[in-house]
């Protein structure tokens, strides 16, 4: 949306929600060393690189799956549409802490070997033909090359430079990024760690990922299943029945899924109803899940805007997306659902004194 | 999302959902017992003809 190229659009929000990042991740690491040192096995003494390696590779799990959760969560509740605005900050910092716990990975156990460390990580376990003693390390790497290319991506820049679509496309390599850490978490600390709270919080991080986006898919399934109707009219326009007036809440929307799986956003701004495509120019966020902000549709996910009216984002800004006509019989909302060409302006349909 | 992304995202899930918590419950089941400690034995040395 920047019309200029600039590192970070800052602003107070960022400055806070980074903060508070930092802070978390400073205090866990702390804590992790210093008192998590007293829960270790006393017969098995812990060096202290080992305690930092464990505090920054827990850390680095347990920040991506947070991150993994905020995604549906922001799908259950309104309430956590903040978490989801500096996204893009709280992974670069996962992959940061996750190149920590690398460094320490690669001094302690490869930093005397008799080949280059890099080349022994690869080649000091071969038994891929076994489940006990697996390489693990191998997801690890993969994991970590996934988390580095979405860390160096995640701007803006990349994203004009690749498209949306495309750039949407690179960032879902973070789900099998998670699934590489599962795994190498699965196949080496869960195997050796005693500690039963270590197991404990690995599976609850894994379930509720998993429960969080399966529980998102099937209710995506459902919303797909649930086709507007085609409406019998007399004009030649294929109109389908949207839905009722009265279901749309002021400054919110309805979203429509069309017979060819696209889906439309129909807003209501006080009197007047407008319809636009529902898929975000920036990062392809859920314009229907978002509302009316000094009179534009802001998207949920970074607050992109878009006047209702002409599916503009408001100068000097040049984003634009699809509109839809609308016509109003009583109550019944009708959709024609043709797509116009993005930022076509398509005058605002009058609820009128249907809707009082 | 659009149509495309949102099928896929949801179909992984379909799968990733159900197949991430039964590997982490498959390695706990094949989690390794820790060797128990043991006691040092003193080997006797081989008798001399």
């Amino acid at each position: 949306m920047g019309v200029d190229y600039k590192p970070v659009i800052w602003n107070r929000n960022k400055y806070i929600y980074d903060a508070v990042l930092v802070v978390a991740v400073a205090a866990y690491i702390y804590l992790y060393i210093r008192v998590g040192v007293n829960f270790q096995d006393t017969s098995l003494p812990v060096e202290r690189p080992v305690m930092r390696m464990r505090a920054f590779g827990s850390c680095a799990f347990l920040m991506l799956s947070f991150i993994l959760c905020i995604g549906p969560l922001s799908r259950m509740n309104d309430k956590f549409l903040p978490l989801l605005y500096n996204r893009r900050h709280f992974g670069v910092l996962t992959a940061c802490v996750a190149a920590v716990h690398a460094n320490y990975v690669l001094g302690w156990y490869f930093a005397f070997s008799p080949t280059d460390r890099y080349a022994a990580l690869f080649s000091s376990n071969t038994s891929f033909g076994q489940v006990l003693g697996f390489p693990f390390e191998v997801f690890g790497i993969f994991a970590f090359v996934m988390l580095l290319i979405l860390a160096v991506t995640s701007h803006d820049f990349w994203l004009s430079f690749l498209s949306p679509p495309v750039w949407k496309k690179l960032h879902m390599g973070i789900y099998f990024g998670y699934a590489a850490v599962v795994l190498h978490v699965a196949l080496g600390p869960l195997q050796t760690q005693r500690d039963p709270v270590f197991a404990i919080v690995f599976f609850v991080c894994v379930a509720a990922v998993s429960f969080l986006h399966f529980w998102a898919a099937m209710k995506d399934r459902k919303e797909e299943a649930e086709v507007a109707k085609p409406a019998q009219t007399s004009d030649d326009i294929p109109w389908i029945e949207a839905g009722k007036v009265s279901d749309i809440v002021d400054k919110r929307a309805i979203v429509v899924s069309l017979p060819d799986e696209e889906r439309v956003a129909i807003f209501r701004n006080g009197e007047t109803l407008s319809a636009v495509h529902n898929v975000c120019a920036h990062q392809n966020g859920p314009l229907g899940e978002g509302k009316i902000v000094a009179g534009c549709i802001t998207c949920p996910w970074h607050g992109f805007q878009y006047k209702p009216e002409d599916g503009r984002s408001p100068a000097p800004f040049e984003e634009k997306i699809s509109t839809y006509r609308l016509r109003l019989e009583g109550e019944t909302v009708f959709l024609d659902p043709r797509p116009l060409p993005p930022g076509t302006f398509v005058k605002p349909t009058p609820i009128g004194d249907v809707n009082g | 999302m659009k149509k495309d992304a949102r099928k896929f995202h949801r179909t992984l899930w379909t799968v990733l959902g159900l197949v991430l918590p039964a590997i982490v419950l498959g390695a706990l089941l094949i989690k390794q017992t820790p060797p128990e400690t043991v006691q040092p034995v003193l080997l006797e040395p081989a008798e001399e003809d």
